[in-house]
């Protein structure tokens, strides 16, 4: 079935003509999978949380005036998704517990030919420390170590103030460098 | 020093913004005077070097083909819930239909009474399409079957374990933490050998006590918990470093941490194992 809605062009000015939903899509998928990923951290989690941006930005496209890009835009609804389910306790952690007891693969994975390497091993180590910082801390910190998005561009996406970002990345650097510690021979830090 | 935490700021800009050269200027001279602060920075920028790439595993091709059928099919199910309200409220805007409410108690408290109304109605309406209108049942005494924890059970036996791992937990960090320049013997091994008896005989009692098959992971660690205890109670008092760092080689190796942690989160998040009743966490205990 093919939704169609209004897209927006980015850097953005004014709406553009008519598009496939489907294009939008296809087009935001992987970078909102990613995002999406590395604040939930498991697979599960992340498809969710991706398609919950998606259905909010189907539903609150009519609304959108351009007045930011649509990356940034896909970004605040994804980071405010993430606090609210975790302030529910929503997520379901499910495949890191997986991991944990070495089930069985989810369907639409890849196999984990690493789950026993060394990158798998080095994953599981820097998980376990992304896990220790709370929901803000991690947003702020993947915001701006992973998806490289400025100081002020962080806070305007999370709607907080610069000096306030800057204070959830210090406190969440320092329980990383705690965290982390434990494993620094995996992680080749200094001891 | 004293005013570290007001150049928090200022290293955070260094990790992840630019500073100006007055910046720049202000820090360095405190970090040339501040050990502990240079320390701080140089580790908190080795570490955000050797994380610097997102680890993610590549979801299979078969994920993505799916995407957008799984997407579609959200949307429609969100949809198909929503339609019954927005059914309702467009019901409401008609003109009039508030008003009557109005000729008993004046329009603010109609609307007032309306709109709670409305959401009560709403609610109803919505329980029903999700659920079903299942008809009502006699509320019926279910005893538990024989080998099946009551709740009152189930609450103790989560209260213990969480305990038990919050107590090893503490342990282990006590010691994992030792650097090796530091002298053991400040470390209080004493108390940490009868510590680690204690929940040597914590161990004993819960792997008798946790006999279901869904609590088997948490079996698991706690055999792997108990090796280490072992060694920590087997450590002699004064220096005894060789055998501090085989427990700190044993709990790298067996990711014990990382397996108390997970735990903790699972219950957390509400995926309790049957047959224990998730409880509220409780506050960090002591050794």
């Amino acid at each position: 079935m093919l939704l169609t809605v209004t897209l927006v062009a980015e850097p953005l000015q004014r709406r553009s003509e008519p598009k496939p939903f489907h294009d939008f899509v296809e087009r935001y998928k992987r970078p909102l999978y990613a995002l999406a990923y590395d604040l939930t951290g498991n697979h599960h989690d992340a498809e969710d949380l991706s398609q919950d941006v998606f259905i909010k930005a189907y539903r609150g496209m009519d609304d959108f005036r351009g007045e930011a890009q649509v990356y940034s835009w896909l970004y605040r609804i994804a980071v405010n998704t993430y606090l609210n389910k975790r302030r529910k306790k929503a997520l379901r952690f499910r495949q890191l517990w997986d991991d944990f007891s070495q089930a069985a693969p989810e369907p639409g994975t890849q196999p984990r030919p690493d789950q026993h390497t060394e990158a798998g091993t080095m994953r599981g180590h820097v998980e376990a420390a992304l896990q220790q910082l709370s929901p803000r801390e991690r947003s702020a910190f993947v915001l701006r170590h992973y998806q490289d998005l400025s100081l002020k561009e962080v806070a305007t996406t999370m709607d907080i103030a610069e000096g306030t970002v800057k204070s959830l990345l210090f406190r969440a650097t320092q329980k990383l460098r705690t965290a982390l510690a434990f494993y620094r021979e995996d992680l080749g830090l200094p001891s | 020093m004293n005013n570290c935490n007001t150049y928090e700021p200022l290293i955070a800009e260094l990790l992840f913004g630019a500073l100006s050269p007055e910046e720049q200027q202000q820090l360095a001279v405190h970090l040339e005077a501040c050990p502990g602060c240079r320390a701080m920075v140089q580790d908190m920028q080795t570490t955000l070097q050797r994380i610097a790439e997102p680890i993610r595993p590549e979801p299979a091709p078969v994920f993505w083909e799916g995407y957008h059928e799984r997407l579609e099919a959200r949307i429609a199910r969100d949809a198909r819930r929503r339609e019954p309200v927005e059914r309702l409220l467009e019901w409401l805007r008609v003109p009039g239909r508030l008003n009557g409410a109005a000729l008993l108690f004046g329009p603010r408290w109609a609307y007032q009474l309306s709109a709670a109304l409305v959401l009560l109605g709403m609610g109803v309406l919505i329980g029903w399409m999700v659920f079903g209108n299942a008809s009502p049942e006699a509320p019926q005494i279910v005893e538990a079957p024989q080998g099946v924890e009551t709740p009152v059970q189930a609450a103790s036996m989560e209260a213990r374990t969480t305990r038990y791992l919050e107590r090893s937990k503490v342990l282990l960090l006590g010691l994992v933490n030792l650097e090796p320049e530091q002298d053991p013997s400040l470390l209080n091994l004493s108390h940490k050998r009868q510590v680690a008896r204690e929940l040597i005989d914590e161990s004993n009692a819960l792997r008798a006590d946790l006999d279901d098959a869904d609590q088997r992971l948490l079996r698991v660690l706690i055999e792997d918990l108990e090796v280490i205890l072992l060694q920590i109670a087997n450590l002699e008092a004064g220096h005894d470093l060789p055998a501090i760092e085989m427990v700190q080689r044993g709990v790298d190796q067996r990711a014990i941490l990382l397996k108390i942690n997970l735990t903790e989160m699972r219950r957390e998040a509400g995926s309790v194992q049957p047959a224990v009743t998730p409880a509220a966490r409780p506050d960090s205990s002591t050794l």
